[in-house]
């Protein structure tokens, strides 16, 4: 499996690389649209919850 | 190289995106307040709301949150009805918010509990500084909150108007918080329990009461020798409590052994302590230092009071003020 992955990540940087006209890169799945925007809604939401500095003294109340 | 099959631009469906990504932040806004309903301030803010008639109020930080058994404090001063409004984590400008905003109230008479020199100390916050419960500046009188915080800075004027159209913006300790909260379960899996309280970590704590007590000496030295004043929004909290007809007294907050020896056993501190009662004097407030009140074993950790020592602290200080402080008498309405 392992053999299998760095054959393909060979011949995919060959390929951005120019040395094959043809591209072995498996293609992402055909997705919309609002998949997309979900995609980068939800990495932006991530990196708020996780941009606040480290709480000492949470006070709060929930 | 060939990126262009992975770089190609369609207009509309990168306005598609954009629009679902806006969609996502628009839910979350719409979400944070539903997350945030119950922080402390919005509490305080509901007990302020639905309190019946009172004749003591109290403002302060956690140490007058914690520290104000409002039951024992009745028990020492028969007659009393007692509403404690500490909020943690906050400073002169919140409580004097969280005062403004109590107007509905009419004590006899309003209690401000403090610690060290937080009646001279600078008020500068800077945004980074007023989330969490200091927040409240987004919310409740906000041009107040403005006033004494943005009135040099049109940079934080202007973050704090445009902060307060953006609950993601005024409450994002209500996510932080929680992120906070998980990153400490994490951190803990397989480790013994650390000793917490609600207000945080005792270690925590250990280390803040650890820090400054060298420069204690010569910060409080300084604040004599300089004559620095009662700050702003101290001045204003006297001020609107007299104008409500009602008394004000300030009591320095009691304190354990740790904190008390290196600190207040200096002569530096007794000058301090005699600078700030004739500045209070001056203002028609009253001071009483309850900073020996309650022994050691009454604390939760360096500074705030367990309930066996708030009730200790609340009752001695009903009493107090019940036999000779001149507190008014008047019944709760």
């Amino acid at each position: 499996m392992l053999r299998k992955f760095a054959v393909k990540l060979k011949n995919a940087l060959e390929y951005l690389g120019g040395v094959h006209d043809e591209s072995n890169i498996p293609r992402l799945p055909s997705t919309s649209s609002y998949f997309w925007g979900f995609w980068w809604g939800l990495l932006i939401l991530f990196i708020v919850a996780f941009s606040g500095q480290t709480l000492k003294f949470l006070y709060i109340d929930f | 190289m060939r990126l262009g099959r992975y770089l190609s631009f369609a207009p509309t469906r990168f306005a598609l995106q954009v629009l679902t990504v806006l969609g996502i932040i628009v839910l979350v806004n719409i979400a944070v307040p539903f997350l945030a309903r119950s922080s402390s301030p919005r509490q305080r803010l509901k007990t302020i709301q639905e309190s019946g008639p009172v004749t003591d109020l109290f403002f302060g930080n956690s140490l007058i949150d914690a520290g104000v058994d409002a039951r024992a404090f009745e028990l020492g001063f028969p007659g009393r009805k007692a509403v404690n409004l500490g909020l943690g984590a906050t400073a002169p400008v919140e409580h004097y918010l969280m005062l403004l905003a109590s107007a509905r109230l009419r004590p006899s008479a309003v209690y401000y509990g403090f610690v060290d020199t937080e009646l001279t100390d600078s008020i500068r916050a800077d945004f980074s500084a007023l989330s969490g419960n200091r927040a409240m500046v987004y919310y409740v009188y906000p041009d107040t909150a403005i006033r004494y915080y943005a009135s040099e800075s049109h940079g934080l004027e202007f973050l704090l108007r445009l902060g307060r159209l953006i609950p993601m913006v005024v409450d994002r300790t209500a996510i932080w918080g929680r992120v906070e909260k998980l990153r400490r379960r994490i951190e803990r899996i397989g480790l013994p329990a650390e000793a917490t309280s609600r207000f945080g970590r005792d270690k925590d704590f250990a280390e803040v009461a650890a820090l400054g007590a060298a420069s204690f000496r010569s910060h409080i030295g300084l604040a004599v020798a300089r004559r620095r004043p009662l700050t702003a929004p101290i001045l204003g909290f006297i001020q609107t409590v007299h104008r409500r007809g009602a008394a004000v007294v300030f009591i320095a907050m009691p304190m354990p052994t740790t904190h008390r020896l290196p600190r207040y056993g200096l002569v530096e501190w007794a000058n301090y302590k005699g600078y700030i009662q004739r500045l209070l004097e001056a203002q028609g407030a009253r001071l009483i230092d309850a900073t020996d009140w309650v022994p050691d074993d009454g604390f939760l950790d360096p500074f705030h009071l367990a309930p066996s020592g708030a009730a200790i602290f609340s009752r001695r200080l009903g009493q107090t003020l019940g036999s000779d402080m001149g507190v008014p008498s008047g019944t709760a309405h």
